[in-house]
């Protein structure tokens, strides 16, 4: 059963009660809340998400979104989120519950996967192989994401790559877009199906919102691939078409600084990191437009199968 | 005091990987990652073995592979690589 | 699961008797799990349940969660030696006894408290007189100031007489530099002379640092735990009662100990600590020694409160091991704890701040 089939009454009425158990990445997520935002969040963004069953699913970590204390439901009202006792993350104002979900879920991810490589990158799939996208926050790395997977790429993750370490194989995550600023309205444009959630303003990144993520792509959640291709992307306005290779000790140097969990890897975590980077084949892209980049990673994707 | 003099090792705990474009090196005492040019490859000891296609292989370390370093780098380049952890220096 | 009675002791009964798990179901698993996480015993946990080779019997998932804290705990401990290499290299050259405590200690021991044990701080104990100077060398060595407001400076430096906490600016680590194992103005002041007199130099590679002794050892985790706001208390009295079951061997050791306490004047804490780790841990413990630190203890607050708020505050931190009165325990505590180590006034501007300035 997925989340569209559940009536919104009875999704609000699961959320207070026993939560909502949901796939995230390598773990099963019970999910509980009593902010009406976060039912309709769910309903917009996760539609197409199975619901598990709790009696039957191992439950990995439970999440409560809800206000931090009694005054704090009413007077500026406030959300924070909960795992396991632990509080992640200082309470933000209400409006902004479902993106503190959304970090607060990647945080999950990011604070326990620690059988993975867990690179703070995009990664789509075509053919049976994997294209992550490693750039700094702000490079526009969501916004390509989601210009890819409108291009027949499919989506594996838009923010946390998970590399595991048995075998080297991408695990996908499947999770919500997110986008800010500048890339919300972009991204409005990339096609008819699109759909984004309610923009929150004023947040610390600026401001926020979600792209449910395509149906296909939450179907094939448990398909893990091999990575074939890395690219570092940098978006400015204006700026020409420029790639280049990147040998693959450059690239593991520059990745490192994207690996989330490279500290508790510590030697495992390099040895991953190496493996990753003799798999792949490495370009650094500076662009200024879709038009410009989408067909040069078609080229490069090409030339590399 | 010359580097023939004290003599050099690699340190212990150090894995690298040799890649066509330079190698890199990740020394577990520091938790830092390094990138050494390619040319320092001679001072590497040879890999074990060919890499599996597809698996994550298996990165050479230090801890049994001791190897007398020439004295073919400048003590600048020496002193450097001993204070990231990459070299240590023998005491004979 | 909110529907559910809470279960206070899953955690701590599993430890002692793992062979219970057997009969857990998935329900049992999930929050043995959470618990033990919550707690920080996760990876002596999942010793406990490989040891008694219950472990394969665990849900594939849970035996995941379970693994993975021992794999990162043992790279933990890796790090904490290289730190150690690195902090007898900043202060070999000053000629002052450098004393390890709690986690330090056990691993340069490589003591069984010391496995799966992961700790963010390295405590250690130096003679007040040396303060400066090993300031000054860790200093140098990159190690800085942590807290960084005026108010919180001053209290560590005047108020708690402490150098404030120091972090590597490398790596993260932080370092505890201490000169008594008690703050000065919670009134009670064993002599830290004392403590390196009868402390114990290590050999082999860590001959530069010195530990205190099993009865100092054992002194110093129980006034830690109850001078304080009982955070990690699951786990501090896990590392304890392993502590006790190894130098209890030495049939001396419990007459030393009570000796001890009782030259020292902290027969309550010891006796409240021992107390917890039989209730908790099942430690073996002699009704003898119990009744002798009785008869030099007192507190002004009755014996059934006490015994109450200890019960609640060592709990795992997590909702499944709580009920109603939990939060009003840990609001007791944590008022209880700065009472003791400071006096009146000083305790309210301290609070007022933290209340209403933070």
């Amino acid at each position: 059963m997925r989340i569209a089939q559940l009536a919104p009454a009875a999704l609000a009425e699961r959320l207070e009660g026993e939560g909502v158990l949901l796939p995230c990445g390598t773990f099963s997520v019970c999910i509980r809340s009593d902010i009406p935002a976060l039912t309709s969040g769910l309903i917009q963004l996760y539609a197409d998400f199975p619901v598990l069953d709790p009696h039957e699913v191992y439950v990995d970590f439970e999440v409560d979104v809800s206000a931090p204390t009694l005054m704090r439901r009413f007077l500026r009202p406030q959300v924070v989120l909960r795992c396991d006792g632990r509080v992640p993350f200082k309470p933000l104002p209400l409006g902004q519950a479902m993106p503190m979900l959304e970090w607060g879920l990647n945080w999950v991810i990011s604070s326990h996967a620690h059988d993975h490589l867990v690179l703070h990158a995009a990664v789509v799939e075509r053919g049976g192989r994997a294209l992550v996208l490693a750039a700094d926050p702000g490079s526009g790395k969501s916004t390509l994401c989601a210009a890819l997977i409108h291009s027949g790429w499919r989506l594996l993750s838009d923010e946390l790559t998970l590399v595991a370490l048995s075998d080297g194989l991408i695990e996908p995550i499947v999770r919500p877009i997110s986008l800010k600023n500048a890339s919300i309205d972009v991204v409005r444009t990339l096609g008819p199906d699109v759909v984004i959630s309610q923009v929150c303003h004023d947040t610390a990144k600026g401001s926020v919102a979600h792209m449910r993520p395509p149906a296909a792509s939450v179907d094939a959640m448990n398909q893990r691939v091999m990575p074939a291709m890395l690219v570092f992307p940098k978006f400015a306005t204006g700026s020409a078409l420029r790639s280049e290779a990147v040998g693959p000790a450059h690239a593991l140097i520059e990745l490192t600084r994207h690996a989330f969990n490279a500290s508790v890897l510590a030697a495992v975590g390099f040895d991953a990191l190496c493996g990753f980077s003799e798999a792949v084949q490495s370009y650094r892209i500076e662009y200024g437009s879709f038009e410009q980049v989408l067909p040069e990673i078609d080229r490069l994707w090409q030339a590399q199968t | 005091m010359s580097v023939e003099a004290l003599g050099l090792c690699l340190a212990p705990d150090l894995h690298w990987r040799v890649f066509s474009d330079g190698i890199a090196v990740y020394v577990a005492e520091t938790c830092e990652t390094h990138l050494l040019p390619a040319a320092y490859g001679q001072f590497m000891p040879a890999a074990q073995g060919p890499t599996k296609a597809g698996r994550v292989s298996t990165v050479e370390q230090t801890t049994d592979a001791w190897v007398a370093i020439p004295t073919a780098l400048s003590d600048e380049a020496v002193q450097q690589l001993v204070a990231l952890g990459i070299f240590s220096r023998v005491d004979h | 699961m909110t529907a559910l009675r809470a279960q206070p002791m899953l955690l701590t009964t599993t430890l002692c008797h793992p062979e219970r798990a057997r009969r857990f179901d998935k329900g049992d698993w999930e929050r043995l799990v959470w618990q033990s996480r919550a707690a920080e015993l996760m990876a002596q946990l999942q010793r406990v349940l490989a040891d008694a080779d219950i472990l394969q019997k665990a849900p594939l998932a849970a035996r995941r969660h379970l693994d993975l804290a021992s794999t990162i705990a043992e790279r933990h401990a890796f790090a904490v030696r290289s730190e150690l290499r690195g902090l007898q290299r900043a202060l070999q050259a000053l000629d002052v006894p450098v004393l390890l405590l709690k986690g330090a200690a056990y691993t340069a021991l490589s003591h069984r408290a010391a496995a799966g044990r992961i700790f963010n701080d390295i405590d250690i104990l130096v003679p007040k007189s040396a303060l400066r100077d090993v300031e000054q060398r860790l200093n140098w060595d990159g190690w800085f100031s942590l807290h960084t407001t005026v108010y919180d400076e001053r209290y560590y430096r005047e108020w708690m007489h402490e150098i404030p906490p120091l972090e590597h600016k490398n790596r993260g680590t932080v370092l505890d530099v201490h000169h008594t194992i008690l703050p000065p103005t919670s009134g009670i002041r064993p002599d830290p002379g004392d403590l390196f007199a009868a402390s114990i130099r290590l050999g082999g590679e860590w001959a530069f640092f010195h530990v205190l002794a099993p009865t100092d050892m054992v002194i110093h985790s129980a006034c830690h735990l109850f001078f304080g706001e009982f955070h990690k208390g699951l786990r501090d009295l896990y590392d304890l009662h392993q502590l006790l079951s190894d130098f209890s061997v030495d049939t001396a050791f419990w007459t030393a100990l009570v000796k001890r306490a009782r030259s020292l004047d902290l027969a309550l804490p010891v006796l409240d600590a021992l107390t917890q780790c039989v209730r908790l841990y099942e430690t073996g413990v002699p009704a003898a020694v119990t009744a002798n630190l009785a008869l030099s203890s007192s507190s002004p607050w009755p014996g059934w409160m006490r015994a109450w708020l200890f019960e609640q505050v060592l709990r795992p931190p997590h909702a499944s091991a709580h009920d109603r009165s939990t939060r009003l325990a840990h609001w007791l505590i944590f008022v209880r704890s700065h009472w003791l180590r400071m006096p009146l006034p000083l305790l309210a501007y301290h609070l007022s701040h933290k209340l209403f300035v933070e």
